[in-house]
Parts: structure tokens; sequence; C-alpha cells
């Protein structure tokens, strides 16, 4: 039978082309899942990024509807951190050491409304802003709480939080000074506030305790001081339903610290997880179920060969049960949840493709192969509207 | 410490042995106030492109201002008060090797130079190649080469000189018996104090900007330089120079931390240089020399995450032997070989850490390189090996070549005033010892550092012509363009906010071309137009910096000198323009462009001596534009990145020939 030689090659084609389709659309199905893509819309529409190299410093803005990414231009400090409260349109970054202001600006246009500086040299650490009028801000190196008007920059009063405690959880062994303040955290009518208590002046090394002071809001003072179960508090102070939890670094390099968590009621419920379960000092952590937190921790902090981890422990004995990424370099930073969306991010701050990986709460996977590029390695995040 | 002043005392005493023995030359030469342009003295078999420039003593110019006659030297600073910086055609400062007669002024240790410590009324001409270390200094480097070379023959003088900011000088120049054999002895002092524009670290908001005063910043320095001619016939010579320095200076630190020192140095170099002319084809030349830098510093010290108060002494001692043989290969092909070896001992205590930390380091370069003379063309192969082994943490081994092949061209007749040079090479730089074990004050550990290397071509085009024009009397072109692509550029990066560890992530293209013009116009006057034209280009394999613009390389430089000068009076302007640039790898941060405009004035007022007015940096360009982030914000750091400087300078010196 004869067949003709157009037919033989358009059937050859015909299976190319089919060859060549399936192809093309496993790629375009595998890329898909490589670079990140939208997400549902939720309550946090967006990541506000503070980047840096530790020698220059960038905003970035991460729309996680479009998945798209952008550079602000905004000059803030090579270490800063960034803050945006529910029903302002604000951002405030806290320029830390060196530079010791606060700036705030439009995060719609983008513009800088103001800079105010906290003192030189005093190291702010954290500001939590309560009403356009009033803000309070913590400094390492400064034995006050700064309240302070955030848009003016006018300084309203400083608030000495030993002053209405005993000499007895006042006391420590700390020789510089100063309590060390950083993170805070609006906790009802509460605003709660991280003292590490370090000997600044001896290398950096925790005291015999370290503490978290309750200042009333209404009252403008510090009620009560609660001693943690471990020293020096490295991380932010986590929410999980109505539980706080909080990250214990203890002495860089001894594995003598662990995650503290505390009821609705500040009562404290232990450690749930120590560093020598979790197999490194603690740099990050979150509760993500009734079963399981995650924490970077990191590994021969002192040799050439230190790098970090994200672990999953469980809550019952505080085990580690996976080891969700070993990068093999000291790159990972942050960890921050996103609740409604149940998935969290990590910022990445790899030498040679910084970013921000995406993982399912549930699943434990990360759900792009691919990270956020947000230019400079990203140093802290946050969700805003 | 003992061991340091004995050796210390040893040469002084040999010194004064030198100094007070009456040898008398055999050999007088005529006195040689100007040496000779575009013929260096110390090498003559180079496979690069090198120029030369003398100070001319009736002139009594600094330093600087003779650097500054060549196209090729741009000095950011070169003063005693701070580390010099002095960049060649356009290329990293850090890059360059430094040497006294041949003789390393670059440590193994920090990769840092003692330039600043060298009495400078002591040098006599500067060796340049713009281009690369020719391998007859037989070093490793990516960047060019200086060569300070001592006055060959020195009347005795008289200098002051004076200034603003508290500066004050004042050296002799003694010759002893004839003036082949000299000693010099400088002293000079400053007080760097001054105010600037701060705006408190909020850029933002000027209303709290203010005028601070920069204190800390003093500095005292006393330098003693002999040169003596041990021996002289026609076929040997043998010859003692060294110098000598104490430095006590206040770092006053960056200005957003309050760190601040005081640093007392004591440096010693002893040289010994044999030159044996075996046959007139056949030339032998051994230096023998011993280094020995001495600091003490007492301030505040960055570790991790911390600043606090330490006091540091460390000694740095270096033995080092070269030879150089030179003979000619059936005629008229000239060979030159050199070999050399050194011994680095590194030592330091610190009052946190009692014990004695110990770094030892060899380095053994050995190179060939020929000149083989063809009609109009010299072709000029050559090859430079080097081993080292460092003792720190751990024990580390390198052994790395470089070749290189330099070409020069003349044209024959008509146009013989034109020449063609050119060279092609491979370059290497060994990781110093601070970048391969870190050190106490915040920089990390990097045990698995790689060599730098880089590829460069050079090609240069130059036209000397004399006019018969009634105006124009001379003209001079010079054009050369370069490629240098380097791989594996060590970088401190920022590994936290108060450490940083060296890492292999540069690679980077720069592009260079580099245009002389000089014109003799109405017999006394001159003219010389000097630009470079730089493109360099990031290609690090980190993200955020790929594709990005070198950090702190102006895109162009650009000088223009005119000026007048007899042999009684000369007076020359000079203004500097230095393209926009940005601070930070990450190209956040530019700076504006910024102009300086200087004049200088010499006057040979002959039994009253010879003057010398410098007005540098005259409209202080102190403060200018600079944009973060596309913000424009006013930077007072101009030139001296994350340091405040004065920026305007005025020096009158006064110098008396007996």
């Amino acid at each position: 039978m004869h067949v003709d030689n157009k037919y033989i090659r358009s059937v050859y084609l015909f299976l190319f082309g089919l060859g060549l389709g399936a192809i093309l659309s496993c790629s375009t199905q595998s890329e898909k899942k490589q670079k990140p893509a939208g997400l549902a819309k939720g309550v946090f529409n967006h990541l506000l990024v503070a980047t840096s190299d530790y020698h220059s410093g960038e905003l970035a803005w991460v729309n996680l509807l479009t998945a798209k990414t952008e550079r602000l231009k905004v000059a803030i400090h090579s270490d800063a951190v960034v803050r945006q409260f529910l029903g302002d349109s604000f951002f405030y970054v806290v320029n830390r050491l060196g530079a010791d202001n606060i700036l705030w600006g439009d995060l719609v246009t983008q513009e800088v409304k103001g800079q105010h500086s906290v003192g030189r040299l005093s190291n702010p650490q954290d500001i939590t802003v309560v009403n356009s009028e009033e803000a309070y801000v913590t400094r390492l190196a400064s034995s006050k709480i700064l309240k302070m008007n955030p848009r003016t920059g006018a300084v309203l009063k400083e608030i000495d939080p030993f002053a209405n405690v005993d000499e007895k959880t006042a006391a420590s062994s700390d020789s510089d000074g100063f309590p060390e303040f950083t993170w805070m955290r609006v906790w009802g009518n509460q605003l709660l506030i991280v003292m590490q208590r370090l000997a600044t002046d001896e290398g950096y090394i925790p005291s015999n305790k370290s503490q978290i002071a309750i200042l009333d809001l209404q009252k403008d003072s510090v009620e009560k001081i609660v001693t943690l179960a471990a020293t020096n508090p490295v991380t932010e102070i986590k929410v999980w339903e109505n539980n706080l939890a909080i990250g214990l670094a203890g002495k860089l390099g001894q594995l003598d610290g662990g995650i503290e968590m505390f009821d609705s009621e500040l009562n404290s419920l232990g450690l749930i997880t120590t560093e020598e379960k979790l197999g490194g000092d603690i740099i990050d952590c979150a509760i993500l179920s009734k079963e399981r937190g995650i924490a970077i921790v990191a590994k021969d902090i002192y040799s050439s060969k230190s790098k970090t981890q994200l672990v999953v422990f469980q809550l019952s004995d505080g085990r580690v049960v996976s080891t969700l990424k070993d990068p093999g370099t000291f790159s990972l930073h942050q960890l921050l949840v996103d609740p409604v969306r149940n998935i969290f991010y990590v910022a990445d701050r790899d030498r040679l493709k910084p970013g921000i990986w995406v993982y399912s709460s549930e699943t434990l996977e990360p759900l792009f192969l691919e990270k956020y590029d947000v230019g400079l390695p990203p140093y802290h995040m946050i969700l805003v509207e | 410490m003992l061991r340091n002043l004995q050796v210390v005392l040893s040469t002084l005493v040999c010194f004064s042995l030198f100094a007070n023995s009456q040898v008398e030359p055999q050999v007088l030469e005529s006195i040689e106030i100007r040496a000779k342009r575009h013929r260096p003295r110390s090498v003559e078999i180079t496979e690069h492109l090198s120029q030369s420039v003398a100070i001319d003593v009736e002139k009594n110019e600094s330093l600087k201002q003779v650097l500054q006659k060549n196209s090729s030297v741009w000095v950011e600073t070169l003063s005693q008060e701070m580390a010099p910086r002095i960049s060649l055609r356009g290329q990293s400062g850090s890059e360059n090797r430094f040497f006294l007669e041949g003789v390393p002024l670059t440590d193994g240790q920090f990769n840092a130079d003692f330039v600043g410590a060298l009495p400078m009324a002591s040098v006599g001409q500067v060796d340049i190649y713009p281009d690369g270390s020719p391998v007859g200094l037989n070093s490793d480097g990516l960047g060019g080469a200086l060569d300070f070379q001592l006055w060959g023959r020195s009347r005795s003088s008289l200098s002051f000189k004076t200034g603003n900011l508290g500066f004050l000088e004042a050296y002799g120049r003694q010759s002893l018996g004839n003036e082949k054999r000299w000693l010099v002895l400088s002293a000079s002092k400053s007080d760097e104090n001054f105010s600037y524009y701060d705006d408190g670290g909020t850029a933002y908001n000027l209303s709290d900007d203010s005028f601070q005063q920069r204190d800390h910043n003093r500095f005292v320095k006393v330098g003693l330089v002999p040169n003596l001619p041990i021996y002289e016939s026609s076929q040997f010579n043998l010859r003692y120079f060294g110098f000598n320095s104490f430095r006590q200076l206040e770092i006053p630190g960056s200005i957003a931390v309050p760190a601040f020192g005081d640093l007392r140095q004591i440096f010693h170099l002893s040289a010994l240089k044999a030159h044996y002319q075996i046959t007139p084809e056949v030339s032998a030349t051994h230096l023998f020399f011993s280094r020995l830098n001495w600091e003490r510093f007492q301030g505040m010290i960055q570790s991790l995450g911390n600043t606090q108060p330490e006091e540091i002494e460390s000694s740095d001692q270096v033995f080092g032997l070269k030879t150089q043989l030179r003979y000619a290969l059936g005629s008229p092909t000239v060979v030159e070989h050199n070999f050399s070896l050194l011994h680095e001992s590194y030592d330091k205590k610190s009052s946190k850490n009692r014990g004695v930390e110990r770094n030892v380091r060899w380095d053994i370069p050995a190179s060939v390189g020929l000149k083989i003379p063809m009609e109009t063309l010299a072709v000029k192969p050559a090859v430079l090996a080097q081993f080292t082994k460092v003792n720190g943490a751990q024990e580390q081994h390198y052994f790395l070549g470089s070749p290189r092949l330099g070409m020069t061209w003349e044209t024959p007749f008509s146009i013989r005033d034109l020449s063609a040079e050119s060279s092609v090479g491979r370059y290497f730089r060994v990781p110093s010892m601070i970048e391969l074990f870190g050190n106490t004050n915040g920089l990390s550990p990097s045990e698995d550092l790689r060599p730098e290397h880089a590829n460069k071509w050079v090609s240069s085009l130059m036209m000397v012509k004399g006019l018969n024009s009634n105006v124009f009397s001379k003209w001079v072109t010079r054009y050369s363009f370069s490629l240098a692509q380097s791989e594996d550029l060590i970088v401190l990066v920022e590994n936290s906010q108060n450490s940083r560890k060296a890492t292999n992530l540069g690679r980077s293209i720069i592009q260079t071309h580099d245009l002389n013009l000089e014109f003799e116009f109405l017999d006394k006057f001159f003219s010389q137009t000097a630009g470079v034209y730089t493109q360099g280009k990031n290609l690090s394999d980190v993200s955020f910096y790929s594709g990005k613009k070198i950090p702190n390389l102006p895109n162009f430089m650009m000088r223009q000198q005119l000026g007048y000068q007899n042999s009684d009076l000369g007076i020359r302007y000079q203004v500097q323009w230095l393209g926009d640039r940005y601070w930070d790898m990450a190209n956040t941060k530019s700076l504006s462009p910024t102009s300086e405009h200087s004049l200088f004035l010499n006057w040979n007022l002959r039994k009253w001596g010879f003057w010398n007015l410098e007005l540098i940096n005259i409209f202080d360009t102190i403060t200018a534009t600079s944009v973060v982030s596309g913000f424009a914000l006013v930077d007072n750091t101009t030139g001296y990145l994350g340091y405040p400087a004065a920026g305007r300078r005025i020096y009158l010196s006064w110098q008396y020939e007996i």
C-alpha cells in the first residue's frame, strides 16, 4: 500500500506538536509551582519588610494577592525594624543603633512624614503606637521607657519600670544599669515589654534573670514584672489563640534556653521545649497548633561552620519531629505566622539569593519552590492590610 | 617586646657607626635634580607600562603635588595623619602594592601598607606602575604599584611647613661627608579636631541638624631616614638604607558609635642593597631587609554584638631576602630572574586575652622576565610564581602563577615620536592572614577563602612632539585602554550588625579609558588635561549586588592643570572633578559629583630659600548632596566615606639649602 509522504509527515508533525504541547504544559505547571503566585484574600494582604545587608537598608513591599514585590523609596538604617498598626495607614521604622530614631511615613504614597531622634546612641528597639498622639518606644541603652508623640516626636514621659515593684524583683546581676528593653506587644489594656537584662559591657552576656514588664496603659505605669523561666529573650512575643510564647536564647553557644508559654492571664506555663531538645540556640519561634510549634535554631554559633535550621517540635514533650529546612548556612532569620491563610513565612538571609519562603502550616510543605525576592536580605517582616 | 627593642637598638648602633665612618665614594656623578620621566630607576625590564615622577628640590613641592602630575595617579589622601588613599587609573586603592626601593611596604597580615609611616622628605622619586606590579618587584597583587625611591644625592637642607588644623612639620636633611650619604630627621604634628555638619542620624528631619566638633583626632610623628653607601666601585655597590618612625595618633572612629582610641606605633625598616656588575652583560642585585611594626592600641574594640574598651599590643616582623639576576642571552635579549623569601610573624596580646597569639607566614615568590628587542618592537614575556604558607588557627598553603606578556613598539621614520605599549596577564593576590583567621575586632574567620584573580589587558598609545610653532613648544598625548576582569574578589561582608567576614563574593569587570594631554606654550606656560572614564560592573553571584555598579568608583575623574613656571616662580591652578559614585554594594546610596579647586605657588628666593604655598580644596567640598533610596540628603562625608574630614587645607612651606 502506498502511503503518501505528505500524510506521514503530517502525522509526525501532529505527534511532534502533541508532545511539544505536553512538555510545555508540564513545564508551565511546574513553573506555576516554582514561582510565588497570588494568595487568597485575607485580613492582611501585604508583607512589609525591612531589608538589610547590614550596610544598606531598604523597605520592601510584597502584595500577597499578586505576589508582586516592590522596593519602597524610603531610606532606612541598615539595622531597623518596621511596624504598622491596624486602622492606621502609616508605617513606623525603628532605626536602631547608629541612627537612633523613629521614621514614619504613608504606606500608600510612600512619602516619609517625619523622623525623630530618640537620643543619640540610645539604640531604640521597638515602637507601639496606641493612638495618633501616643506611642511607647523601647531603647536598649536606656533605663526608661519612652512615651512620645509619634507624629511630632515630642517626649511625653519617661517611665521607670521599677518604680512600683519590690527591690528583689528590680535587682539583677546586670552590671550596666540598663534593663535592655526590646520587643513590645499590646495585650488587652496592657503593654508587655521585654527586658533582656544583659551585661552589655561584658559582651552582652545574660544576667541572672530576664523579665517582662507589664505596663497598664490606663495608669501609664508598670504594675507588674514577670521573671522568665530562662534568660535572654530574643524573639518577639508570639501569640497563639489566647496564649503567648517567647523564645529564650540564654547564653549564646550554650543550650540553656527554651520557649516559654503563658496563658491569657500571663501565668507562666513553663518551658514547652528547651534548646537542648531543639539542638541549638533559639533565633525565632512560633506556635502553629495545639500539637506543634516551629523554631529557627542556630548550631555552632561561634564556629566558621555555624548554620541555622528550621525545626518542627511537639508541644506535648518539646521534642523535634522534623527538620523543615537546613540550608547549611547561617541564613534563616525570622518566622511570621499568617493564621487566616494557615501559612507561615520564613525570612531567609541567604548570602547569594535571599528572600521569603511561604510554608503551609498544615502540611508543613513550601507553597512555592522559589522565594519572594525583596532585594536585600529580609531582616524584619510584618503583615499589613 | 625585648627582642623588638634589641632589633631597634642594634640598628641604631649600626646606623651611628655608618654615620660616623667616612667612606669616600669612588664614583662621583653630577647632581641629578630631576629624574628622567618615564624611566623608572628600580626596574628596567618590565612587562608593564611604567612611568616615573621626580621631586624638584627648587619647587619644594609635596609628594601629593608631584604625584598628581601623573595622569594615571589619583590621590585622595596622602598625608601623615591618615592612611593614604591612592587610586591608579581608577583601580581600587586597596589593591595597590607599595615599595621602598623594592622593599615591600604592604604586609601579609592585614593587606595594609605602611606608606603613612614613611617620612616623605626622604623620597626623591616615585616609580609608578599603574597597570600592575611588575615581576621585577616580585610580589602578588591585582592593582598597580608605587615604588618610592630615596634621594640619590642630597644637599643639606632645612625645612618648615605649617598649615591649618594645627599642622606643623620640620625636617632636616643632613649630608654626611658627601651628597650620597645623608640622613633625614623629621617631626610633624597636627590637630585634626574640626567642626562638621551632623544630621543627628535623622536625615529627613533637618531641624535637629547641627555643627559638631570632631574630637579625638590629634597626631604626632617623628621620623628618621638614613641612606648610607657602604662601598662603591664601578662593579660593586653596597648601601644601607631604612626608615624609622614613631607615631602617636588619636583615632576618632566612626561618627555613629563612640569608638575612639589612642594608637602608638613604632616602625623600623633596615635594608642592605648590593649591586654587582659581574660583566657588562651580567648583573646581580641583592636586597636583605628587616621590617618591624609595633603598635599599642587603647580604645573601644568592636566584638560580636558589643563595643568595649580594650588594649591591644601587636608586633609584625618581617625578614626578607630578594635577589635579582640580569644577563644578556645572546644580544640583544635580556633575561631577569627574581627570587624572594619572606618570613612574617605577627604577635598579638590583648588586655582581655593575656596569652600571646602568633601567626606566621612564609612567602616565596620567584619570577623570570625577558626583553626581546626586534627592531622597532620589543616583546617582554614574564611569569611570576608564588608559594605561600600561613600558620594561624590552621595551616594553609597556596601555589599560584601569573603569566604576563608585555610589548612596546616605536614607529620608524617620520612619525618616530609615536610609541605604543601593551600588556596582558593573569594576576593573583593571596588572602591576608586577617582575612583568613579573623580577629577579635569584629572579623569572623574564613578559612575556606580562595585567592583573588584578575585577567588584565592594557594598551597605550603615546606621542611626544616638539613643535616649532611660536606659541606651542611641546605636545604630549597619551591614551590608555584597560580591561580588567576580576574573580573571587575578597569582600568584607557584614554578617551581623557588629561583625564582618571575608568572602569570595566579588566578580567584576572594569573598563578604563585614560587620556592625558599636555602642552607647553608661550615658553613658560603649561597645561595638562587628564581624564579617566571608567565603566565598572559587579558580576557577583549575589542576587542583590549583581549588575550593580562598583562602590566608590566614580564613572569619571577629570583634572585640569594650568600653570606658569620659570626658574624662580611657579604658579599652578588645578581643578579636579569626580563623577557620581555609589557608597554601597547594593547601590542604594549615591554621592553627587564633586569638584575640588586648588592653587599651588612655588617661589625660589635664592638666599632666602624655596617657598611653597598650597591651597587645597579652596571651596571646601566637605558637604555634598547624596541620594539615599531616591531621597536627596546633605552628606558630610565627601571623599571619606563614613568618616567626616576637614575639606580645605592650606600649607606654607619653606626650605633652605645649606
